[in-house]
């Protein structure tokens, strides 16, 4: 039976029809505009799809949603939309997202320009009886005549010759995009335009956007969105199991994806002035699962051991084919990745900073859900993922939201009270990551949270003199501590173990690869022998002493406080001050593949100069990764 | 305070040297080594066992309480099997085919055998047929399945199936447990039982094992 479904945002409304029994999720998620966020894939564990029922009818609450949402909140009309159905016609409604703040700019590089891309405008003759040869040598022989020997096509792929077929006919001009020695785009040319390439970092989370005139090398428009798979779930494991448990789901989520790419570069080229189809390369670094699902490439084996993906090399194909373009000419790069889980976006990052130029050994760490570090430098470098989970995202954490207006992203203590910032300024809506680890690390200094992680009981807490104890709550799940109480707006116990766990696998991750170097790369201008060895003491990775500088990835990345960082045993002190926030280094590293040759060659030889270090064969990361759950000891 | 009082504490603090002179100290009293192993040694797991639900200790607390517990154990296990203690049951745990994460099945295990049960440990990636041959050869009353990863706790109902392929289901009582498993998914693929943490699953293994004795 069909029944209609109205969902208000503030003072949008939106409607659509929907089956009795159906999900209500899984409506939601037909309906366009602002994604419904479902971090655990609709599965009823995290409860950050809750809508209220304003009218109408749903299937009575299930035993999670009784978990998940206090006895006030179910009489209120909430509910988890994953596990309600449709049980008549109704209407939902949910709080409205603030504008995603997401980290855009990636560090300026210096290159020389030298797209592998190539956009050039050639004329054919029309052919005559005396010259019966085909459009397709006619054409490779035009563009050899323009470019140096070694860029000469030698092939013209199917999208560029359906167009040429009808267009050399005319004896009009035409542009062709040549790359990896094939002619992989063309349409008509026209006077005036211009030749615009586009770098697109593809995060689980968050894709960014950058277009630039491939003359200049100038950034001329940016722009990012939430990525619009996330309805499926947070992390790369639930998308992984959405493409394959529901029908059509691979092609659901490729298309999902490939086409708000397409609009993202259409909507950035019209920002700039000119048109989609003045865009003749889109450059995508993404993780390995990411890559897979937007090629359309089934990635059910990375998702379990011993997670083989299908592919890593760097692809070169029709931007139309792939349906991150609606026009003929343009090329898409797919950058290579190194693993099932250290993927081109750590590729493009380590290039983008020329981590295997480096002398010395550095540190670079994705703080995303995946947790991505590498380690090393000229003497060769070691990369793992540490599976850190979302909870510095926010999934995972009662009161935790994604880095958007109204996050608490910022806490700190002054002689009055606890004090805090949020993102854009406006009243607070609940914590994100840097937001977590700053308030962790102020309870931690004031005493209410012990090394262990315990919050102190109500009589320790009164210990602590009055402002502070007033800080320490209860509720029917036990203690919390406040950080705006009117707001209600406050961590857990459970929270605080949630970060344990989070924390402990980057900090982890740090130390086994530290000590991994030792053997593993050549010693020529690494730490002295024996550093990396021993267990860690409290929090301090063993030999971080010897790293020359860390490199800070990823959007929350950039937001962190470093001192807190380290307060809570995230990163190790001695590296306190030899941070570089390198903010979205796969977004700077996509752009750079635009311009120059060289950048795709430097991500393939990051690749291939690394050795990918799997941590669940590793007996001493286990040993690392439960001592490095305690917060370090107060100084 | 009495010896198994202070065994238990010593226990509960993590103090296995100190753990362990306690339970010397109990034997040379003559306490029984029955005693000695419930009163003190699994009734101070049992206060962490509780805590750790309770949240209000964790998991570098729980391995360090474990590893006190076996330490204590090593002069009491003689006396135990010449005075013909039992254990309460036989578990069989593993992590599921294509998963290799150990953390929380460690847990779990430790918890169960601070129960008194017997556990037999499969480690990781484990197929459903080695569930099924090794509850043959131990004659287990329980078959425990970890699994962290939405893709590989659909495994588990591989293992529910490989029992009644065998003929064996209605012999075992299947526990299923991980971050991503819920009681609903736990009936769903025909298990018999879920826990959210490692102290309930050793409350309820022991349970399934006091009713089938
Ligand atoms: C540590 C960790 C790792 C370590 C594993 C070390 C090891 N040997 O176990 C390493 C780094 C190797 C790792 C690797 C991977 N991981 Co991992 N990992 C984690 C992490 C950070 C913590 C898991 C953990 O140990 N928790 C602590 C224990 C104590 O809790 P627990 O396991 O839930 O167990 C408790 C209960 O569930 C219960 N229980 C457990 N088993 C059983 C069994 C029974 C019968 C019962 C009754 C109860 C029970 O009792 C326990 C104690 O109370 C989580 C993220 C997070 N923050 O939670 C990701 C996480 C589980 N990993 C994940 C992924 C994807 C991976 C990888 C596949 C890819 C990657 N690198 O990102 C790889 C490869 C996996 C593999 N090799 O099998 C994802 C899974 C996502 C999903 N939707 O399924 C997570 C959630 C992170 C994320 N969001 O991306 N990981």
């Amino acid at each position: 039976m069909k029944h209609s479904l109205t969902l208000r945002e503030g003072r949008r409304t939106r409607e659509t029809v929907v089956d009795a029994g159906e999900s209500l999720l899984a409506a939601m998620r037909r309906l366009d505009g602002q994604e419904i966020e479902a971090p655990c894939g609709g599965r009823g564990l995290c409860g950050k799809c809750r809508v209220r029922l304003v009218e109408g009818a749903l299937s009575p609450p299930e035993a999670a949603e009784r978990v998940l949402l206090s006895s006030a909140e179910l009489a209120e009309g909430f509910r988890l939309a994953c596990l309600a159905r449709i049980a008549g016609d109704l209407c939902v409604e949910r709080a409205q997202y603030g504008e995603a703040a997401i980290v855009e700019s990636g560090r300026r590089l210096g290159l020389v320009i030298d797209p592998p891309v190539r956009s050039l405008v050639v004329r054919l003759a029309p052919g005559s009886l005396e010259d019966q040869g085909e459009d397709e040598s006619r054409l490779l022989a035009a563009l050899a005549a323009l470019l140096p020997a070694e860029l000469a096509p030698q092939w013209v792929e199917l999208p560029a010759l359906r167009v040429l077929a009808n267009a050399a006919r005319d004896g009009q001009a035409l542009r062709a995009t040549v790359a990896a020695g094939r002619v992989i785009g063309l349409r008509k040319a026209r006077e005036g335009e211009r030749d615009l390439a586009a770098g697109i970092d593809l995060g689980t989370t968050t894709i960014v956007c950058h277009l630039v005139e491939l003359a200049t090398g100038e950034v001329l428009a940016r722009s990012s969105q939430l990525n619009s798979q996330r309805s499926f779930g947070a992390d790369v494991i639930s998308r992984i199991s959405a493409a394959a448990e529901i029908p059509g789901g691979l092609e659901e989520l490729r298309g999902r994806v490939a086409s708000q790419i397409s609009t993202m570069v259409a909507l950035a080229a019209r920002a700039a002035g000119a048109q989609a189809d003045e865009v003749s390369c889109i450059a995508v670094a993404g993780n390995t699962t990411m890559m897979h699902l937007l090629a359309g490439v089934s990635p059910d084996a990375i998702s379990r051991s011993p997670f083989i993906p299908a592919f890593l090399k760097t692809r070169t194909e029709s931007a139309m084919a792939l349906g991150l373009a609606d026009h003929p000419l343009c090329a898409a790069i797919l950058l290579p990745g190194l693993s099932a889980y250290v993927g081109a976006d750590i590729a493009a990052g380590m290039a983008a900073i020329g981590l295997a130029e480096l002398s010395g050994r550095s540190l670079f760490i994705d703080l995303g859900t995946n947790g991505e570090i590498a380690f090393g430098g000229r003497d060769g470098i070691l990369a793992c993922a540490t599976a850190a989970g979302p909870a510095f995202e926010g999934a995972g954490i009662e009161k935790g939201s994604g880095g958007v207006g109204g996050a608490i992203e910022a806490v700190w203590m002054e002689e009055d009270g606890l004090r805090y910032g949020t993102i854009g300024g406006v009243p607070a809506s609940g914590i994100c990551g840097s937001g977590l680890i700053d308030a962790i690390a102020v309870f931690l200094d004031c005493g209410l949270v012990e090394d262990s992680g315990r919050i102190v009981d109500a009589g320790e807490a009164s210990a602590l003199g009055p402002k502070i104890a007033a800080l320490r709550g209860e509720n029917e799940r036990g203690p919390l501590l406040h950080l705006d109480r009117d707001r209600g707006i406050y961590l857990s116990q459970a929270d605080i173990r949630a970060a344990q766990l989070a924390k402990a696998a980057i900090a982890a991750g740090i130390t086994t690869l530290i000590a991994c170097a030792d053997t593993m790369l050549a010693s020529a201008s690494g730490p002295a022998a024996g550093a990396g060895l021993g267990g860690p003491a409290s929090g301090e990775a063993a030999g971080a002493a010897n790293v020359d500088r860390l490199f800070l990835a990823g959007g929350f990345g950039s937001l962190l406080d470093v001192r807190s960082a380290v307060r809570i045993g995230l990163l190790p002190p001695s590296l306190a001050d030899r941070v570089i926030v390198a903010g979205n280094s796969s977004g700077a590293g996509a752009v750079a593949a635009c311009l120059s040759r060289t950048m795709v060659a430097a991500c393939a030889r990051a690749c291939e100069f690394s050795t990918y270090v799997e941590l669940s064969s590793r007996a001493d990361f286990n040993g690392a990764y439960v001592d490095a759950m305690m917060f370090p000891e107060r100084q | 305070m009495s010896t198994l009082e202070d065994i238990s504490a010593f226990l509960q603090k993590g103090r296995a040297n100190e753990t362990k002179a306690a339970v010397q100290k109990a034997i040379e009293e003559g306490i029984a080594a029955k005693d000695i192993l419930e009163k003190g040694l699994m009734a101070g797991m049992s206060i962490i066992g509780d805590k750790f639900k309770r949240n209000e200790v964790y998991v570098p607390e729980v391995l360090i309480a474990a590893r006190a517990m076996n330490t204590g154990l090593e002069p009491l296990k003689p006396l135990l099997v010449s005075a013909g203690v039992k254990s309460k049951g036989t578990v069989i745990i593993g992590t599921v085919k294509g998963d290799l994460h150990d953390i929380g099945k460690n847990l779990v295990k430790m918890m169960m055998e601070g129960k008194g049960l017997k556990v037999i440990d499969l480690g990781v990636d484990v197929s459903s047929d080695r569930f099924v041959a090794a509850a043959k050869e131990h004659e287990a009353d329980i078959i425990a399945c970890s699994a962290l990863l939405t893709t590989t706790m659909t495994e588990m109902k591989n293992v529910v199936e490989g029992f009644k392929a065998a003929g064996m289901r209605d012999r075992i009582t299947i526990m299923v447990g991980g971050a991503p498993i819920t009681d609903s998914f736990c009936t769903s693929i025909g298990a018999d039982l879920s826990s959210p943490d490692a102290a309930s699953a050793a409350d309820a293994a022991v349970a399934v094992c006091a009713k089938s004795a």
